[in-house]
């Protein structure tokens, strides 16, 4: 197999807040490889936007803390032995990001084409190491309009002037998806990209970025908590549970055959349509919490499978069959 | 708002003075000079028509003649307005550029000792009473470090430059006359820093409030996730957005600087309005007295004003309503 | 609260070198001048322009009189000032400020627009005009800076009072059938006394630092009392020869303004529900 594009191994990483050490992540291994789209998906809290700011290095420093022994391969660097400044050149042309709230994540002072310029220019930039020279303000302002044709924004001379409050929701990350996509890096991190949307404008946003990743050729990380939208747009998808993979495989497999009771839990709680007349189910228990994990394996307490061992030993995750991992001892 | 202002320094000059024709006419004058002042300034009419008076005066320039001096008060305002607004600039720039760039250096540097440093020396200067810093500045570099001069405007060994704008610095580099740049300079240093120190810790608390607000924002996250380095982050994407509130800031800081410069300019003995005004106390000039409250409030006001069209167009949110 | 002003020890020590100061104040208020070692006015014609020592702390002036004793006399005098001007406008301001706030309409209009009128003038230049007005006196220029303080608790006052006026607290007791007066009275006025007072403690410093400026003008306390903006105004003279005249009185406003600034940081910051750490 080729070298995957990004491979996580071991992440370990915690939070020091004023009620304790958060284990915001306790050992994750991920690969995403070129061209495809790796979902990974789990409830709120079990570290999976922290997952994502890790691999840019985003998290915010005194409290966070990554902890020796994490491993984050990208293109085979280790990013966390970088230094900072050496890392930042891997931010926005290796690896891009965009966030929830393309509301608050875009500069309400400056209009949208000046910050789609800047990825562009630090893009030409970075390309021209020998002689960094300014790029011609005609050939930057040309790829702006390009940029936003690509994710399908009509009229992209009129919207490049707008400030980010004088566009709807849709629009706006259709901007921020133009501003990350300008950079042409070969992974993008999309953290929940489509949560502060109506539906609608959800499907035309899964769809746009489906297209995209078709034309372009950029790998995506895609968190998200919704399954529905890990169905529609992941390859691969992973399930995350406090700070952990519990379990990875393709899309299809995982939602035709779970092998952990959560994943299995969690496809069961979905209402479906075609079966309107059972109840909806349930996962007991709720989310632990993150300062004190249960022992052994984190799911245990929630989990009808659980034997003995389970609260003692925590379980790796293992291939069970080709393509198809999962950390449970009943396997 | 004016008429408003106005109206306050009317009943101020007539209504609570106790004897008002008596102060206006001066201490030492004859009753018979009394009741002149008296009927020419419709002392004995019913209220509303002394206002209408009083500002139609206003309007027309005559702001009254000082009993002390007996010069017409507004040819006292208008001779020494230039060097407290040439003072006034020179400080604000000072106070602007050491408060802005401590303030984002603390708000970078949060929780570190030399934030808490900033912080204390900030909060120190502005407590420090406005005659403790001049008293001190004299003290040290004029009496005994003996390196800058301990008042005036500029070296009565030199010639005045032409007078263009009334602004020393301003005319001595149009005409090309350093020894006067030099010597207005000199004359400067003490006075400017002096107000700029009491003013610029007001400054650097807000700018660094301001930016730990504009730190946490999303966008500063997503600048750094688009690879920029932390300079540009800093300087393009938060300062920028911060700047609307430094603004305000700086508007308000400007009462806050001739308040200051009033006790500043009286130690300095630079021929400005804050000086006019403390030797019109001393003298009991009322007119006069009347003359500097005015000018002073009506400079904050359109200051002020100025502040709210820079809001605006900084911040393109606003500009729509 | 306690655990954070412990921890914010600045805040602390501001905190107790502002109560040390008042109880001087207080002190010399009751007993007089019978504590300090010289009497602050007896002129001295011997001694003037002694340098401090052992035996004069702060020097003399030029009139021969013990500096430190005229400083530890003329301790009470700012804090009158401070605390009189602090209490009546907020006092005043306060419900004036509720009152525009609840009623609004109108009045509320009218009385912001007042307000408004009175903080477009720079605090200083204000006091100084009404204080020539009605002439240089301790008592005058106390009344001076009332007239410039108490707008801003109008508007402090009046915001709370807004925010309060549309809680279902309110609706209670207009259904309770309360008139105005009475609302405003043993509703309003109770719950917004804590910010005020908040912003009252901060505000002390400020006070302090204008009406010493107001004396340094020569529109405070008059000679010979020993009031310390007045005497270092008196010491300018004397600055290249003897400058603890003028340098001491003035440091001794400072740690004064210094003090009640440190804690009254402290104390909002304890009160602000944004700042407090979960």
């Amino acid at each position: 197999m080729a070298t995957p594009l990004l491979s996580l191994e071991n992440v370990r990483l915690e939070f020091g807040t004023e009620q304790g050490i958060v284990h915001a992540l306790r050992g994750v291994d991920l690969t995403v490889g070129t061209n495809e789209v790796v979902g990974l998906v789990g409830e709120s809290g079990c570290g999976k936007t922290v997952l994502g700011l890790s691999v840019l290095d985003l998290n915010p420093v005194p409290p966070a803390n990554l902890l020796p022994g994490s491993r984050i391969l990208f293109q085979g660097r280790d990013l966390a032995k970088l230094p900072r400044n050496e890392f930042a050149l891997v931010r926005g042309t290796g690896i891009s990001m965009i966030f929830q709230e393309p509301a608050s994540s875009l500069n309400p002072v400056f209009t949208v084409g000046d910050q789609i310029a800047e990825s562009i220019r630090l893009r030409i930039q970075r390309q021209q190491n020998s002689q960094p020279s300014a790029p011609l303000s005609q050939t930057v302002n040309q790829e702006v309009l390009e940029a936003l044709k690509l994710v399908r924004i009509a009229d992209p001379e009129r919207v490049a002037r707008r400030y980010p409050h004088e566009l709807s929701g849709g629009m706006k990350q259709r901007a921020m998806i133009a501003m990350a996509m300008a950079a042409k890096p070969s992974l993008l991190i999309a953290d929940e990209p489509t949560t502060a949307l109506d539906v609608t404008i959800q499907a035309q946003i899964l769809r746009l970025m489906r297209d995209l990743m078709k034309e372009v050729r950029t790998s995506i990380l895609f968190i998200t908590h919704d399954l529905g939208v890990i169905a529609e747009i992941a390859d691969r998808v992973a399930v995350m549970y406090t700070g952990r993979i519990v379990e990875e495989a393709n899309v299809e497999e995982l939602f035709k055959e779970p092998l952990h009771p959560y994943t299995q839990g969690l496809l069961a709680s979905l209402p479906k349509l075609s079966e309107l007349d059972k109840e909806i189910q349930q996962l007991p228990g709720s989310v632990p919490d993150a300062i004190n994990p249960p022992e052994g394996c984190s799911f245990h307490p929630r989990c009808k499978f659980a034997m003995d061992h389970c609260r003692t030993k925590t379980p790796e995750l293992k291939t069970i069959k080709p393509g198809h991992k999962v950390a449970c001892h009943l396997y | 708002m004016l008429i408003g202002v106005t109206l306050l320094t009317f009943l101020i000059s007539r209504v609570v003075v106790p004897n008002p024709a008596r102060a206006w006419a001066g201490l030492k004058a004859s009753q018979a000079t009394v009741e002149a002042i008296a009927v020419r300034y419709h002392l004995h009419d019913p209220l509303y028509i002394q206002y209408y008076y009083y500002l139609r005066d206003l309007l027309s320039g005559n702001w009254g003649t000082s009993p002390v001096s007996g010069q017409l008060v507004i040819d006292n305002l208008s001779a020494y307005f230039p060097a407290t607004l040439e003072l006034a600039i020179v400080a604000i720039i000072i106070a602007a550029a050491l408060g802005i760039s401590m303030g984002v250096y603390a708000a970078v540097h949060q929780d570190k000792t030399i934030d808490h440093a900033i912080r204390l020396f900030s909060l120190g200067t502005y407590c420090a009473p406005p005659f403790l810093m001049a008293l001190l500045m004299q003290l040290l570099f004029s009496y005994w470090f003996r390196i800058l001069p301990s008042g005036g405007r500029y070296s009565p060994f030199i010639s005045r430059p032409t007078h263009i704008t009334g602004l020393l610095i301003l005319d001595s580099i149009l005409t090309g006359n350093v020894q006067a740049l030099a010597s207005a300079l000199i004359h400067m240093t003490l006075p400017a820093i002096s107000l700029a120190l009491i003013t610029f810790g007001l400054i650097a608390r807000l700018t660094r409030s301001s930016m730990l607000e504009v730190l946490r924002q999303d966008y500063v996250r997503t600048a750094r996730a688009k690879g920029l380095a932390e300079r540009v982050v800093i300087f393009k994407h938060a300062l920028r957005n911060g700047f609307t509130s430094i603004v305000t800031v700086l508007a308000l800081l400007f009462a806050f600087m001739l308040s200051g410069a009033i006790v500043i300019e009286y130690i300095f003995n630079w021929p400005g309005i804050g000086r006019y005004a403390v030797q019109s106390i001393l003298a009991l000039d009322l007119p006069a007295v009347m003359g500097t409250t005015l000018v002073f409030t009506l400079a904050v006001v359109l200051v002020n004003l100025f502040a709210d069209i820079a809001y605006a167009i900084l911040d393109p949110r606003i500009r729509l309503d | 609260m306690g655990a954070f002003l412990v921890r914010n020890k600045l805040s602390l020590a501001g905190g107790i070198v502002a109560a040390a100061y008042l109880v001087l104040a207080l002190v010399v208020t009751l007993v007089g001048s019978h504590i300090v070692p010289y009497d602050p006015f007896v002129q001295n014609f011997a001694q003037t322009l002694l340098p401090p020592s052992s035996q004069h702390l702060f020097g003399t002036d030029d009139l021969g009189r013990d500096i430190f004793s005229r400083v530890i006399s003329g301790a009470p005098i700012e804090a009158q000032i401070a605390f009189s001007v602090v209490l009546v406008s907020l006092a005043f301001g306060g419900t004036i400020g509720a009152f525009a706030g609840y009623l609004g309409g109108i009045v509320e209009e009218v009385v912001m627009r007042v307000t408004d009128i009175f903080l477009s003038f720079p605090a200083l230049v204000l006091a100084m005009a009404v204080a020539i007005a009605i002439g240089p006196g301790l008592t005058n220029s106390m009344m001076a800076l009332l007239v410039v303080w108490w707008p801003w608790y109008s508007r402090i006052a009046r915001g709370e009072a807004l925010s309060i006026k549309s809680s279902q607290y309110m609706e209670a007791a207009r259904a309770a059938g309360l008139g105005d007066v009475q609302i405003v009275v043993r509703h309003i006025l109770p719950n917004i006394l804590m910010p005020l007072l908040v912003y009252a403690t901060l505000d002390i410093s400020n006070v302090i630092l204008t009406g010493s400026i107001l004396s340094f003008i020569g529109l405070g306390a008059q000679p010979p009392q020993p009031e310390w903006g007045r005497m270092v105004f008196d010491g300018q003279d004397y600055l290249s020869g003897a400058w603890w005249m003028s340098v001491l009185p003035a440091f001794a406003i400072f740690v004064v303004v210094l003090a009640f600034s440190l804690f009254g940081d402290g104390l909002r910051d304890a009160f602000d529900p944004k700042l407090r750490r979960r």
